[in-house]
Formats: C-alpha cells, structure tokens, sequence
C-alpha cells in the first residue's frame, strides 16, 4: 500500500504535506460508486496546481456525477522524486492513492511550455509508456488540455487525445464514453469515438507531410471521418454553466491561496500579443447577482478569509460597480479582504481600490506592457502617457507608495527608442510622486520596473513574428541596466534563455518532441523554475536530435505557410489575423470590441454571441 | 467576549502539517463552523486564536491547546459539532472549558510528555538502552543546537530531561530504509520510551535534539528514525495546562 510507505518516507522531505491529500472538500468515493477514475493532472508543484481555477472547476464538477472520481496528482518536487525511486513508490494521486497506472484516464493541463517535461516526468514516475505508440489497452488514456492545447503539435507523440477548448462538457461527455464501453475497453476503438466529439483532436489519426525546407507541406486526417478542423469547445452562458459552490481548502499556502470567482471569459480589448485574448472570445459574462451569490456561497463553504474576483481583465465586467459595492459589504462585515489580478490605468481603478483597501495598501501593479507610443500602437494597447500619470497621481495622493511597472522587450517591430521609453516610463512615475502634494502621500517611493523576455503565440496576429535573438534581448536588457539610474526603481528582468525555449515549443511541431523526451531523458524537468532550469541541456537536446532551435523562434513565417496548429479552429477568423498583424505594422489601433464589433469571426461561428 | 481553551488531536499525516498550516486550519476551519471569533485591532485584522505551543512537522498529539475569543453568549456545546463538520478527523475535539482572562497559554507551559518510537539498527540496540538506562547518573549531556543566522551553540540538556526511560524494546525486524539516495534492508529493533521534557517558551527541548546527543553519545552513526508523539502538556510545578487559570 502506498499510503503506509509514505508514512515512513515524509520525514526526508520538504514540505510533506504536498503529499497527503486529505484537505476539507477534497473527494473520496468508495470504490463500489466508482466506474471510472480520472486523474487530474498538474506537471508542476501542489502549490501551483492548486492555485489553478480550473483544476477546482473540473475537479466539483466531475465529482458530482454518479460513478465517476477525480483525483488530483502533481509533480514531485525532485527531492520528494529521489525518495520515491528509490522507495519504489510509483506517482499516486492525492484521493485513492492509487498509482497513476491504475486510472482509466489522465489529464494533463497544459498551462505553460515549460512544464512539458514534468509531463514526461510524471507519466514515467506513474508507471505509464511516455509515448502514445507505446500504451496499450491496459495503460489510462492519457489527455491534455488548457491553453497551450491550442497548438498540441509538440506533444503529439505523447498526449492520446486533446481537448480544445473549455472543458466543463467535453470532459464529462468523453469520461461517459470511456465508461460506456469499459467493459471490453479497446484504445483504438474508443480514440475513434472519441474523435467525433467536437473539440475532440486525436493527433494519431493524422499525417504531416514536409517541405524541403522544414516548413509543412500538408496536414492531412488518416482515419476516414475524423474532422480536418477541429473547433474549440466553449460554454454559451456562463450564468447556466457550473461553477462550483465549494474548493479543495490546501493545509499549506499556495500561490493564490483563496476563494475565485470568475466573471467573465474572454477579453474585448484585442492586444496582439496575447493569446487568451484570443483563443478564449467571444466575452461571456456572469451577471452580478451570480457573481456574490457565489462568493457568499464560497467564502462560508471554505472559510476562506480572501476573495479573488478573476477574468482576463476583471474591471471590464458591465456590472463591476455593483459587484464590487455588494462584496465591500462583506469585506466589513466577516473581515473578507478582496483581491483583484488585473488593474487598468483608469480612475476607476482607483475608485475601486479606494472601496476594496481602505485600511491596508499593498503594493500595485499595472502593465503598460511597452515603453513608447508607438509600440503601444502597434501592441494595440490603448494606454497613454496622459493614463499612467494621472493615474499614478490618483493613487499617490490616496497614499500607496509601492507600484510595480509590467513591460515586454523583443515585440514585434521595436527598436531601442521605445526600449528607451521603459526607463522613461519609470522616470516619470518617480517624477509624478515628486509632485504630488497631499496629506496622505507616503515619503518613501517603490517602482519596481520588471521586463520579461516577449514569446510570439500561435492564434494571435504575432503568430508570424521572429522572436528575438538571445543577444537581441540581451542587449536590450543591458541597454536598461545602464539607463535605469533612478534610485526610487528597481529593475528586474526575465532570463532571456527560458523564453526562448519557450517559444520553441510555442510554435513547434510534431518534430520536436525528439527534443523535448532527450533533454527529459538527461534529466531536465522544473523547467519554468530558475533553480532547475539548464539551457545547455536543452541547446544539447535539440542539437543531439537535429532540431534547429531558430527555426521555430527566431524565424519569421510568410502569411501562406501552413502552420502547425492551422488545423485548431478557436473561432477567430485567420484573415482577421493577417488584418491584425497589417494594422501592427502601420501602427493603427483597433477599438475595443465592447465598442463595436471588429470582425475577428467568433460571432459567426456561433451565430451572434456577442 | 468568551475565551474558550480547546484541546484536541493531531494525528495521522496530519502530523506533516507546520505550524502555520495548523493556524490556517483553525481560523478558516471555524469560520466555516460560523463560530463568531473576535478580530485584533488594527491595519491587518487576525482571529484571536493562541496556541499553547508549536509542534514540530511530523510530531503527532493527542494533547495539543488552543484559545479562541468568541463573541460573548455564544452557545459553546456546538464546539464539537463545529469539530466534527468542518475539521479533518485527524485535528479532533476533545474536550473544551471557558476560561477567564488569563495569562497566555505559552507564558505558562513548562513541560511536555512524550511517547517516542525509536529505530535502531540492530548492531546498536543494547548500547543505545544501556545509554537511555544510565542517563540519569550522567553529569551532563550536551547537544550542538543550530539556529538560523546565529552561530552553531553547545546546549547542557540534562536539566531539561525530567525524564527518560524505556517502556519496551521490541521484536527485531528487518527494514527497508530509505533515503534519497537508496534504500537499504537493515534489521532493526524498536524502543518505545517515554520522556518528560522542558517545553515553552522559558525552555524548550525537542526530543529530537535528545535522541541525537544520546545517538552521538553512543556513537551511532547514520538512520535512527524517530517518531514522536506528544500525551500531555503541563504548567508550573507538573500542573495539567488544561486546568490552570
């Protein structure tokens, strides 16, 4: 039995109580109520996983259901890894403690590109053939979704089948399938069902061909009847889908360790840089009495003392002010703090913190996301000078004194004068507080200037884009280094080599997987944390196994090429793509999709949605 | 406003739970129980909830106190009820008293029992009884304690031992050890012993820090585990914590 080994194998690891489960909501059916076990696959540590709003949707959601279990399971931080090997312990989930062997079906969230090889990690540790080739009908059907599912390509080899899309029916409607035919389970078989649930990609049942010079030549389906497109899932009203009344409560701290409700999906402001802008429209909001009847409903079924409101850019929701007046009165009444992710650079935002931090301020955080106009422009960002300074104002008169400036360096078109515009945007900052006169305004001034490294997605109107060269960015942070003299800003900034493997795996294809299992094999895993990631291992990989790292990231595409995740339909129109990407160039802004539409194609293909 | 003092379990793999996860749990365990805790003053409001003393990762208990202030006139009968709904089975309720103000919990604890399970190699067994046995008649026992930031410091701990001694020494078997390294089959024989040692804020002695210096007194080297389980918590002159004002 796994759990009595463990009890005499924590005492050699750090923070044990990753390992046991057992927190307040978690589920455990008996064995006789359970047709079919799913894991709920996280490739990084519990902390992170349990911070994942998804994992505690999907987790409720699949629970409710008769005869069917979810279960949790993590990666193993590498000490915790040590001692299993070498206790034989395989990878086991949180609920039955069973190994990951003994699931019907496990699902992997694909959040980010550097947890690919904890995804290797995991199915090795957990007694399952790490190539999809190599399962038979014994082994769980192992399954990936979540954001980076939208170009599955680099895990082709590996995932049986992904899910495209939002996942609250697919996944019950592909768990019901397994459990209808269970009783004389045949893998090939059930792919074959499987495939023909929309949303559903089973990437077996295709062939690439390539070009001489590596670019596809053609991607054609192998199995008769499996769609040449597969289109996203997603959920109509948000207000009729489920969002669960209660979350696993984690003994230890987590990365976000509180109550979330999510208000909208989707984002109308259509910056060209980010994917879940795209990938998640059309807007789908949940009203305001849905929103704090939930959050009443969360924060007594978890006792949680903290209450996030979470969506790509919460002030956006039509009926925030009402929202967040309802929620302060909690705030005083049961001591619940409320915490928004995202703040805009707007007065409101600063009405809104007034409401929500009257005795304590924490530090703030805004994303300009690029230092100059015109790179604003061209990022479709619509903030100016004109929002960062009045806001700023606002906020140093009401008293915060510690602001945290979110930048990308390497977007598409810059040049070092609108680098240059970041320390200026710092500069300025400083030079606002200076100003400011008023009985709250704190002596001391924090501005914390961070720059990360930018990676071009697929889905979005960079998708064509080079990345830039590791000396490219490293120039540009040097450059930065020197500029930024102030003594009121800290600078910090992202190491340019993570985003570049980053970015290969962003836009790959089925060919690098090669790469992925060898730096895997010479023991890469961790890989979005500092302290475990080599770039010589991966550099070695992907020499070892032929793989041309600038290919992918460095690389720029002409609109024709057929691209690896041109098969993965999420709506948005690629002519609006190519538009987008013109606009960049030429520098023109495009409008708010609240103010009128824009014609990326999402509300064709779901008949007027938004 | 009511001051409960609780006393209750911690056991199974919970005992993996620190100390600040034990603060978590009970704030966020009685706010789901709806017990009407009060809240400090101040920028950053916290339930006012005291603990007599924090066990260490890996410890177990059926002793542990805690105080909470609840509104006053709150039916405190449904503090078990409250126990049973809204906390682990492993954190368990097992008896509860109103208390007037009083000094606090840690500023009066002096000593805690122990149940210790240890593991020794075989090859070591007879000496390490022979050292547990001949404890009482030694001068002096000395620990190096290492402390964050601070430098490395010999610590006298026979004033703090109350008392030591062997309950059982148990069927040699044989183990699979494990570290991270390997794992090794090894035969060893169980001790089981009982300890009575300073513990609170004035003075404190961890049993692992004891086991250690008698393990380096004997001079054995490498595995021993220790499992450790706390059976009560006293005051001043060997009083029961539970009972004192």
């Amino acid at each position: 039995m796994i759990i009595e080994k463990l009890d005499a194998i924590l005492d050699l690891v750090e923070k044990p109580a990753r390992y046991i489960g057992m927190e307040m909501h978690s589920v455990i059916k008996p064995d006789n109520e359970v047709n079919v076990r799913f894991a709920f696959a996280f490739p990084d540590t519990y902390e992170v996983g349990m911070s994942h709003l998804g994992l505690h949707i999907l987790y409720q959601l699949i629970n409710k259901e008769a005869g069917l279990q979810c279960e949790r399971v993590f990666a193993p931080w590498p000490d915790m890894e040590a001692v299993m090997r070498s206790a034989d312990i395989p990878l086991y989930t949180l609920e039955s403690y069973r190994p990951l062997s003994e699931m019907d079906v496990v699902g992997f969230t694909l959040q980010y590109e550097l947890s690919y090889t904890n995804i290797l990690n995991m199915l090795e540790l957990g007694g399952i053939p790490v190539l999809s080739a190599d399962r038979g009908n014994h082994d769980p059907v192992v399954i990936a979704g979540g954001p980076c599912a939208f170009n599955p390509e680099p895990l082709a080899d590996i995932i049986d089948l992904f899910v495209i899309g939002e996942g609250e029916e697919v996944t019950l409607e592909l768990l019901r399938l397994y459990e209808s035919i269970k009783p004389n389970f045949d893998r090939n078989a059930f792919l074959k069902q499987a495939a023909q649930i929309e949303g559903i990609y089973v990437p077996s049942f295709y062939q690439v061909r390539y070009n001489e010079d590596g670019t596809l030549a053609a991607f054609e389906p192998l199995e008769p009847g499996v769609p040449a497109k597969i289109r996203k899932r997603l959920m109509k009203d948000l207000n009729q889908s489920y969002f669960p009344d209660k979350f696993i409560v984690p003994f230890i701290d987590t990365v976000h360790d509180r109550a979330m409700v999510e208000l909208f999906r989707g984002c109308t402001r259509g910056c060209r840089f980010c994917q879940a802008g795209m990938i998640y429209r059309p807007i789908r909001e949940r009203s305001a009495d849905e929103v704090v009847r939930l959050s009443e409903t969360l924060l007594s079924t978890t006792g949680y003392e903290e209450l996030s409101l979470t969506s790509l850019s919460t002030l956006d929701h039509s009926e925030i002010r009402p929202t967040i007046e309802a929620l302060s009165k909690l705030n005083e009444d049961a001591k619940i703090g409320l915490s928004l992710p995202s703040l805009r650079l707007d007065s409101f935002s600063v009405e809104v913190l007034k409401e929500i931090q009257k005795v304590r301020k924490t530090g703030l955080t805004f994303a300009p996301e690029a230092g100059s106009q015109r790179m604003r422009d061209i990022i479709n960002k619509n903030v100016d000078e004109q929002d960062l300074t009045e806001t700023m104002r606002q906020i140093f008169e009401l008293g915060w004194d510690k602001v945290k400036l979110y930048f990308m360096i390497g977007l598409p078109f810059e040049t070092m004068e609108d680098v240059d515009g970041i320390a200026g945007l710092g500069d300025l900052v400083t030079y606002v507080h200076k100003r400011v006169s008023s009985v709250h305004k704190s002596k001391g001034l924090s501005v914390t200037v961070s720059a990360s490294c930018f990676v071009p997605k697929p889905l979005t109107p960079f998708q064509w884009e080079p990345q830039d060269s590791l000396e490219q960015f490293k120039e540009k942070q040097r450059y930065l280094k020197q500029r930024i003299t102030n003594k009121k800003i800290k600078f910090s900034y992202h190491d340019a080599e993570t985003s570049r493997v980053e970015a290969v795996f962003a836009r790959g294809d089925r060919r690098i997987s090669k790469g992925l299992i060898e730096a895997w094999k010479n023991g890469a895993r961790f890989d979005g944390w500092n302290d475990y990631f080599s770039y010589e291992r991966w550099t070695e990989a992907f020499e070892k196994t032929g793989i041309d790292m600038d290919f992918y990231a460095t690389r720029k595409r002409s609109y024709s090429e057929l691209l690896p995740w041109d098969h993965i339909d999420a709506g948005v129109d690629k002519h609006f793509l190519v538009a987008e990407n013109e606009n960049a160039k030429s520098g023109t802004t495009t409008q708010d999709c609240r103010d009128g539409c824009i014609g990326c194609g999402v509300n064709v293909c779901w008949g007027g949605l938004c | 406003m009511a001051l409960l003092r609780i006393e209750y379990t911690k056991t199974g793999l919970l005992r993996y739970l620190g100390h600040l996860d034990m603060v978590r749990l009970f704030e966020r365990g009685l706010r789901r129980g709806k017990v009407p805790l009060l809240f400090s003053q101040g920028f950053n409001p916290h339930p006012k909830i005291a603990f007599a003393a924090p066990l260490s990762v890996g410890y177990s208990s059926e002793a542990e106190l805690v105080e909470i202030e609840v509104e006053e006139g709150w039916d405190d009968q449904q503090l078990e009820t409250v126990f049973q709904t809204c906390f682990p089975a492993e954190v368990a309720y097992r008896r509860h008293r109103l208390v007037a103000q009083s000094k606090s919990l840690m500023s009066l604890m002096r000593l805690s029992d122990y149940q210790l399970t240890w593991s020794v190699p075989e090859a070591s067994c007879q000496s390490a009884v022979e050292a547990i046995e001949g404890l009482p008649g030694l001068v002096s026992l000395t620990a190096i304690k290492k402390s964050k930031g601070k430098k490395d410091k010999e610590i006298e701990l026979k004033p703090m031992v109350h008392q030591l001694k062997l309950l059982e020494k148990g069927q040699t078997t044989v183990r699979k050890t494990v570290t991270a390294a390997a794992a090794v089959e090894v035969a060893v024989c169980e001790l089981r012993l009982f300890a009575t040692l300073d513990a609170g804020s004035e003075s404190n002695l961890k049993p692992d820090l004891l086991m250690a210096a008698i393990a380096s007194s004997i001079g054995l080297e490498g595995e021993a585990p220790l499992r450790v389980h706390r059976t009560a918590l006293y005051g001043e002159g060997g009083k029961a914590l539970f009972e004192m004002e």
